[in-house]
């Protein structure tokens, strides 16, 4: 299956709070560690809930924000990576999987 | 069983510790440490026990949750009310210390589970609120701690418990324990104190004195990692679920603290005053009357 077509979503023992003034944070309790979400980090994360394509958090993303920078893709794409290299996400198997 | 010592914590939680024959002095030097009155009444049903022991006693369940540091053997039960330590009774010198640093780990996962829980911070006080200043270990956390002078009293300089009340947080005041593998001395700490919590600050070393509001979740952030840096040392030998709990429960403590009450990051040269400037935004925002 190509990169592109690949579905990520949550895991599901990771922690999500958005009850403070200012970022929203995500909590591992494997790891222990806490990491901050800014606000299209919060976008990106809540378009994981049910599982989707890189491509589909971009669109998902660029359709919640009105007024969204130039940078927007490769923003998603820098914080999809992170979320990869932090185990706070994991591959939906076996779905659109068609080569 | 011999005398018995009283620990009171702001959020209710009395602990009465107890010991064999063979651990009575060992527990009475604990409690001297911790300037632990002797307890009025025997423990009754709103009390929480903590029993040491030179043998393992017959009555400990296998159920209930178990674990090993520093030599000293816990069993917790299955209530969580009834802690028994199993401590060597010929321990000596820093096994002893190290003996008795184990036995604030169970008070600490109590009071993390009720919302509150250990920070790795100095405590100094002033117009009778607690203000904390936290950093990891080796960063000047002790010698900024003692840059204070009159009329901030200076409390205790790395570990402390905060607790939540009906009322916010409350702190208590709790042994440098590595003062005496440095310094054998008699060192007390008065860990029934209660200083209402008004401020956090994170340090860091700078050019110039620097004081920056953080935002609740960046506070959070760093409440946690001063929680962790002592809830660690007692998670290694604990069964998966209830570790997974405990950190559950110092992350949920962490955010609530970092809501309540406000923190800041505080730079600092290695040299010079800074006080003035942090009375000024304590005073700016509210912490204190004066």
């Amino acid at each position: 299956m190509s990169e592109a077509r690949k579905q990520w979503m949550q895991l599901p023992d990771i922690v999500f709070r958005d009850d403070f003034q200012d970022d929203a944070l995500l909590f591992d309790p494997e790891t222990d560690k806490a990491f901050r979400l800014n606000r299209t980090g919060v976008l990106v994360w809540n378009a994981l809930e049910q599982g989707a394509t890189v491509e589909e958090v971009i669109e998902r993303v660029r359709a919640k924000t009105s007024d969204h920078p130039a940078s927007l893709e490769e923003d998603v794409r820098a914080f999809f990576r992170l979320l990869q290299e932090k185990s706070l996400i994991g591959r939906v198997s076996g779905l659109n999987d068609r080569g | 069983m011999s005398i018995a010592y009283h620990l009171q914590l702001a959020d209710g939680t009395c602990w009465q510790f107890e010991a064999d024959t063979a651990l009575t002095p060992w527990l009475a030097d604990f409690a001297s440490i911790l300037s632990l009155p002797a307890a009025a009444d025997p423990p009754d049903s709103s009390s929480w026990t903590f029993s040491v022991h030179s043998t393992a006693p017959s009555t400990l369940s296998i159920d209930s949750l178990q674990w090993s540091m520093y030599g000293v053997n816990f069993q917790l039960s299955e209530s969580e009310k009834k802690v028994s330590a199993v401590v060597p009774a010929s321990l000596e010198g820093e096994r002893r210390i190290y003996s008795m640093w184990s036995m604030v780990q169970p008070l600490y996962r109590r009071a993390t589970l009720r919302g509150g829980g250990p920070l790795h911070a100095a405590l100094l006080a002033r117009h009778g609120v607690g203000v904390l200043i936290a950093a990891p270990g080796g960063t000047g956390k002790t010698t900024t701690f003692h840059r204070f002078s009159e009329p901030w009293k200076k409390v205790t300089d790395d570990e402390l418990l905060a607790v939540n009340t009906d009322s916010g947080y409350v702190i208590h005041p709790f042994p440098t324990w590595s003062r005496f593998l440095l310094d054998p001395g008699n060192h007390r700490w008065n860990v029934n104190q209660m200083l209402p919590l008004g401020a956090c600050f994170f340090m860091q070393q700078g050019e110039d004195v620097q004081i920056d509001r953080l935002g609740q979740s960046e506070a959070a952030v760093l409440i946690h990692q001063s929680m962790r840096q002592i809830l660690r040392r007692g998670w290694q030998a604990a069964g998966t679920a209830q570790e997974k709990r405990l950190k559950l429960a110092a992350f949920d403590s962490s955010s609530e603290l970092a809501k309540q009450v406000p923190c800041w990051r505080l730079t600092l040269p290695l040299e010079g005053t800074f006080s003035d400037q942090i009375e000024e935004v304590l005073r700016r925002e509210g912490v204190w009357d004066e």
